[in-house]
């Protein structure tokens, strides 16, 4: 008889598994996602906000989970499914299975300090840097490849292979069956934001991130996209439930602006990136195709890196002893162009020879993706984005804030500088 | 903002107002720019990293400049019941202001005159079916028809052919 484990997650309650699964979440490659901290230094700002990838990795799997049983449970979906798509599989636990470890491994690949990492990984091709999707990959093809396929569980049921898991993630599939949950775990209703929402906002200590979860499962349903004249399906949110949907964005928005850009969380970001170049030979990671070199370095490498060089770089002291750039201007978080001076104060600083960085919500690299819209599937069974539901959906732009920071020594210099 | 981005929603606009002159009835939603773009990346006329949904490839990165250009008054993007998204020029912006390198000028121009006046499901076809063609090099004409056909089943397989094979991703 198959045995499950289940682990305490402050989230959730419990999260379950199976010994395949078990094994996996042993693999020492898994275990040093403990050591990668889900928000980089954004304890600085939020002391509880020490939780890792580990944890968030799980909660994905059981997300995922839930939100798969939640729309192939329903009859009604399951009929759109199988009259449209001609989706055979639709409800298998082979699908269930595959969902459940792409969901498990999506993070596979992160750099120490998470997204933070990402800006020392090394070119691809010209300008274009490597991401820990590339890493994600070359880890699952290759060290968790035997762990994934040998497992007795999967050689008697399910078949899965490595290559399954990387093309579910990556979307890089010609087969309908591998690709059709592929926006459970990329969209803007996918089990990574509304588990990182839930959760950051849980260590942050904020309740920004807070929405009603079990409303959003009982709500999922899918529907046919207007434009291509509903020849093609969405996963969307019953009208029902469209004030749940509309909470997501607003606790996105939040999360936003009190966490994700707070601006000490982002000056120290900025402090990583110079830092970690300060320690790196090349001053960059290890290319993918060096997994075991590359997946040596997680934080805890990183924080020893730190302190060893603490008298050579001002980086690693900056964030040994929680020193972090100041802020000598920044405008509101929404602002008319021509209302400000910001890029004039930016020239003051540049010919004083005083060093600064200029930060922007409005960047477009970002991770907390805040644009994409949620659709609803109204009475008529047509789908329609939230905006046409939510005033405040409707009308909550993204924030085009700027800010200024300079290093600790010069803050009143520059702030001087500035005055006139 | 990141000149590289804000070049990115440049030639996003530069498309917008291309159609809207070269076929004034053209409904320009969010999915006809999706997969207009992915034909001109194919044609190497710029630079977005597109995945495979259900619906046909889709780069998420492209959807988010898309809100951009929106905030900044670039675009106006409304939504038509029934009918989806209706996406405009806002502003009137010069070509000089665009700053446009030729190669995506003329990848851009080709794909606008021989794809802007197709419908959004037909356009979601011919992307995927390319999409296809590119990243699994191994599949014959008779592959793509299915893979299409599996994706876009309520199209019809004879529609699907004939489209693939007028776009040229099939031979005729």
């Amino acid at each position: 008889m198959e045995e499950f484990y289940k682990i305490r997650d402050p989230i959730y309650g419990f999260i379950t598994f199976d010994e395949w699964e078990r094994e996996i979440i042993n693999h020492p490659v898994f275990q040093r996602l403990r050591r990668i901290r889900q928000l980089a230094l954004t304890d600085m700002v939020y002391p509880g906000a020490t939780h890792t990838r580990f944890e968030h990795s799980l909660g994905v799997m059981h997300l995922a989970t839930n939100m798969y049983d939640a729309i192939t449970k329903n009859d009604k979906n399951l009929g759109k499914l199988e009259g449209i798509l001609n989706y055979k599989e639709i409800g298998i636990e082979r699908n269930r299975r595959l969902i459940r470890l792409a969901a498990l491994l999506h993070d596979i690949g992160h750099a120490p300090f998470s997204h933070a990492g990402e800006e020392i990984m090394p070119k691809k091709e010209g300008d274009v840097s490597y991401k820990h999707e590339d890493y994600t990959t070359h880890i699952i093809l290759n060290e968790l490849k035997d762990v994934i396929e040998d497992h007795n569980i999967n050689k008697s049921n399910y078949k899965i292979t490595a290559k399954d898991i990387v093309i579910l993630l990556s979307g890089k599939s010609d087969d309908i069956n591998n690709v059709f949950w592929f926006p459970l775990l990329s969209s803007q209703l996918d089990a990574d934001r509304s588990d990182y929402l839930l959760r950051d906002s849980y260590y942050a200590g904020v309740k920004y991130g807070i929405y009603d979860i079990q409303r959003l499962l009982a709500t999922l349903s899918i529907g046919m996209d207007a434009e291509t004249k509903e020849n093609e399906i969405l996963i969307v949110i019953d009208e029902s439930g469209w004030h749940v949907a509309e909470s997501i964005v607003i606790a996105r928005y939040q999360m936003f602006s009190q966490v994700y850009f707070h601006k000490t969380r982002n000056a120290f970001d900025k402090i990583l990136e110079f830092a970690l170049k300060d320690c790196l030979e090349n001053r960059t990671l290890p290319e993918p195709e060096n997994t075991q070199e590359y997946l040596d370095f997680d934080d805890f490498k990183c924080w020893q890196m730190f302190k060893d060089k603490v008298s050579q770089s001002e980086w690693c002291e900056f964030i040994v002893n929680r020193n972090p750039l100041r802020v000598v201007a920044e405008t509101k978080e929404f602002y008319g162009e021509q209302n400000n001076n910001f890029e004039e104060k930016a020239r003051k600083l540049e010919n004083a020879g005083i060093f600064f960085w200029k930060d922007e919500a409005n960047r477009g690299k970002d991770w907390y993706k805040l644009d994409e819209e949620i659709f609803i599937l109204n009475k008529n069974d047509k789908t329609e984005p939230l905006s046409e539901y939510s005033v405040i959906a409707k009308n909550l732009g993204k924030s085009n804030q700027k800010r200024i920071y300079v290093k600790p020594e010069d803050k009143e210099k520059a702030e001087k500088l500035l005055l006139y | 903002m990141d000149k590289e981005i804000l070049n990115d929603i440049h030639k996003i606009y530069y498309v917008v107002k291309r159609i809207s002159e070269k076929y004034p009835n053209q409904q320009i939603g969010k999915t006809l720019i999706q997969k207009l773009f992915y034909l001109i990346v194919e044609k190497g006329g710029a630079k977005f990293d597109y995945s495979m949904y259900h619906y046909g490839p889709y780069s998420s990165t492209l959807g988010s400049y898309l809100s951009f250009a929106d905030n900044m008054e670039l675009l106006d993007i409304k939504w038509v019941e029934d009918k989806g998204y209706h996406i405009s020029t806002k502003k009137e912006l010069k070509q000089e202001e665009l700053a446009l390198d030729e190669n995506f000028i003329n990848s851009a121009e080709e794909i606008i005159r021989n794809y802007g006046n197709k419908k959004a499901i037909e356009l979601s076809i011919i992307a995927t079916g390319f999409f296809i063609k590119t990243h699994f090099k191994s599949k014959n004409d008779n592959d793509i028809i299915e893979s299409v056909f599996s994706l876009k089943r309520k199209y019809g397989r004879d529609k699907i052919e004939k489209l693939l094979k007028e776009t040229g991703v099939i031979q005729s």
